[in-house]
């Protein structure tokens, strides 16, 4: 099994919050979380792309 | 009493007996009874408590006590700061009828004992989680330079009451930008406090390790003297002579030409040309938002598993978004944050002021749902706040100026410093007052 991207993460992830979710929302307010996440994963994409080892090793070096 | 005399004109007078609290907070009453529906700035008004504190304030200056160094000033806070007696709503409509607070917020309380008359607080964005100030239970603040327009947000009634002249001191607070974003827009000065700065016991939390709580003014003098009455401790005067550089990169990537056209005029006036690209801005920005959103969700998630249909539907949204954030994306931005913190320090052993624009434009339409962001269209509302949350993550103490404009819609620039060279922040603003590039400006006739 080869290992899972960030977008199949984050899918699989939203997928088990939407089971919670529908337990306790409505489901017309499920869409509106759902956008908010998509949102939510651009910012997570461009938090994981950082490498944080190499930004620290440049850091120390200057 | 639309254009207020200022917060030190006003303990002055007060002080010597020339004018009287009681008149005074009458007229204050009077004029917002009148106008407030306008701006949509106060959400509740303390009549009669506000006179028995005015009361006090003439009894003491009768007895020939001194009430304080804001003697009669009249002030209102953001609806998320404790008030002894009644319920802290946040913005939130399911929070009215709530317990009320036991005793003031503490930063209330020190503006309280210097002598200060509370006259009521005011409209935000539901649990401050906006850049807007559009709440469907208050309202929608309107911003008083151009009422079709917003303020700002999520303190956007503590700005847009100081803008038109309500009162001449509130207090907002500022997780991503809420103080600067609405000081911009309404043309107002405003202060995001280094972090631990400031106490934030009694205030509703948002994102607790962002949170600040700040003032918003008319003027650098009273946001000093205002600024250090609420720090508890005066600054420690600096001689030295600042070094300053203008941010690049993200900075002024997307701001509009009016905004880059003051940046240059600022950078001119002080004769700087250095610049420092911080390069670690977008993922700074994003890792704000998510450690906001986190933190937001977490703080929610009780409530909401059993109130959620009370809340703002946008603001459900964005906070249910949040619960759900996994936590290895979470810590991966909070490792972010601790690198960008001491990557910040670093920078400020070379410089001691950076410079930037609050915004990227002038307060949008309220009706304007997009700008132009990267070439695309994007959310206004929530792109307002682009330049203050790199910032927000630094956990620096940032001032949003008003650039003087002579015609036309406020613009902020921000100035931001090392924790501790807040005197030498204050000195360099004090110079661009006097010179006349950065004032607060009227609203329109």
């Amino acid at each position: 099994m080869s290992p899972i991207n960030d977008d199949q993460r984050a899918s699989q992830h939203s997928f088990d919050v939407f089971g919670l979710l529908n337990l306790v929302l409505p489901s017309e307010c499920v869409a509106g979380v759902e956008a908010n996440m998509e949102l939510m994963k651009v910012h997570a994409r461009i938090v994981e792309a950082f490498d944080l080892t190499k930004a620290t090793h440049k850091a120390s070096e200057e | 009493m639309i254009q207020p005399a200022s917060i030190i004109d006003i303990a002055k007078s007060v002080r010597t007996g020339s004018i009287k609290s009681t008149e005074l907070t009458k007229s204050v009453l009077d004029d917002i009874s009148r106008r407030n529906s306008d701006y949509v700035c106060f959400t509740r008004v303390f009549a009669e408590q506000a006179l028995a504190a005015a009361q006090a304030v003439d009894d003491q200056v009768a007895a020939g006590l001194d009430p304080g160094p804001l003697a009669g000033v009249p002030f209102a806070v953001k609806d998320l700061y404790d008030v002894a007696g009644l319920p802290t709503t946040a913005g939130a409509k399911m929070r009215v009828s709530s317990a009320p607070a036991t005793q003031d917020a503490v930063v209330v309380k020190r503006i309280k004992d210097a002598g200060a008359v509370l006259i009521g607080t005011l409209n935000m964005d539901e649990f401050a989680y906006g850049f807007a100030t559009v709440n469907p239970h208050f309202g929608t603040t309107r911003n008083p330079h151009d009422v079709t327009r917003l303020a700002g947000g999520s303190s956007g009634g503590s700005a847009a009451a100081v803008a038109a002249g309500l009162v001449p001191l509130t207090l907002g607070s500022d997780t991503n930008g809420s103080v600067r974003v609405p000081a911009a827009l309404c043309g107002l000065w405003g202060i995001r406090p280094a972090d631990g700065a400031i106490p934030v016991e009694g205030t509703f939390p948002f994102a607790e390790i962002l949170d600040t709580v700040g003032p918003f003014t008319r003027s650098l003098a009273e946001l000093e003297l205002v600024y250090e009455l609420i720090a508890g401790a005066p600054l420690i005067r600096s001689k030295s002579t600042p070094r300053v550089a203008k941010l690049e990169g993200w900075f002024t990537t997307n701001a509009s030409s009016e905004v880059l056209d003051a940046l240059a005029k600022v950078m001119s006036h002080l004769g700087v040309k250095d610049t420092v690209e911080l390069t670690e801005a977008k993922t700074a920005r994003s890792a704000s938002y998510l450690i906001t959103a986190a933190q937001g969700g977490s703080l929610h998630l009780e409530t909401m598993r059993t109130r959620a249909m009370e809340y703002d539907p946008a603001v459900r949204d964005r906070l249910l978004a949040g619960a759900v954030l996994p936590a290895a994306l979470y810590q991966k931005a909070m490792d972010f944050r601790s690198f960008y913190r001491a990557r910040i320090q670093q920078i400020f052993q070379h410089v001691d002021i950076l410079i930037a624009p609050t915004t990227p434009v002038v307060a949008p339409r309220i009706d304007q749902a997009t700008m132009l962001i990267d070439g695309q269209q994007a959310s206004a509302r929530a792109n307002l706040g682009i330049y203050t949350q790199p910032l927000s993550l630094a956990g620096i103490p940032v001032v949003s100026a008003p650039f003087h404009v002579a015609s036309g819609l406020p613009i902020g620039i921000q100035f931001a410093t090392a924790p501790g060279r807040e005197s030498m922040l204050f000195q360099l603003l004090r110079r661009l007052e006097k010179d006349g590039v950065l004032r607060s400006q009227s609203i329109p006739g």
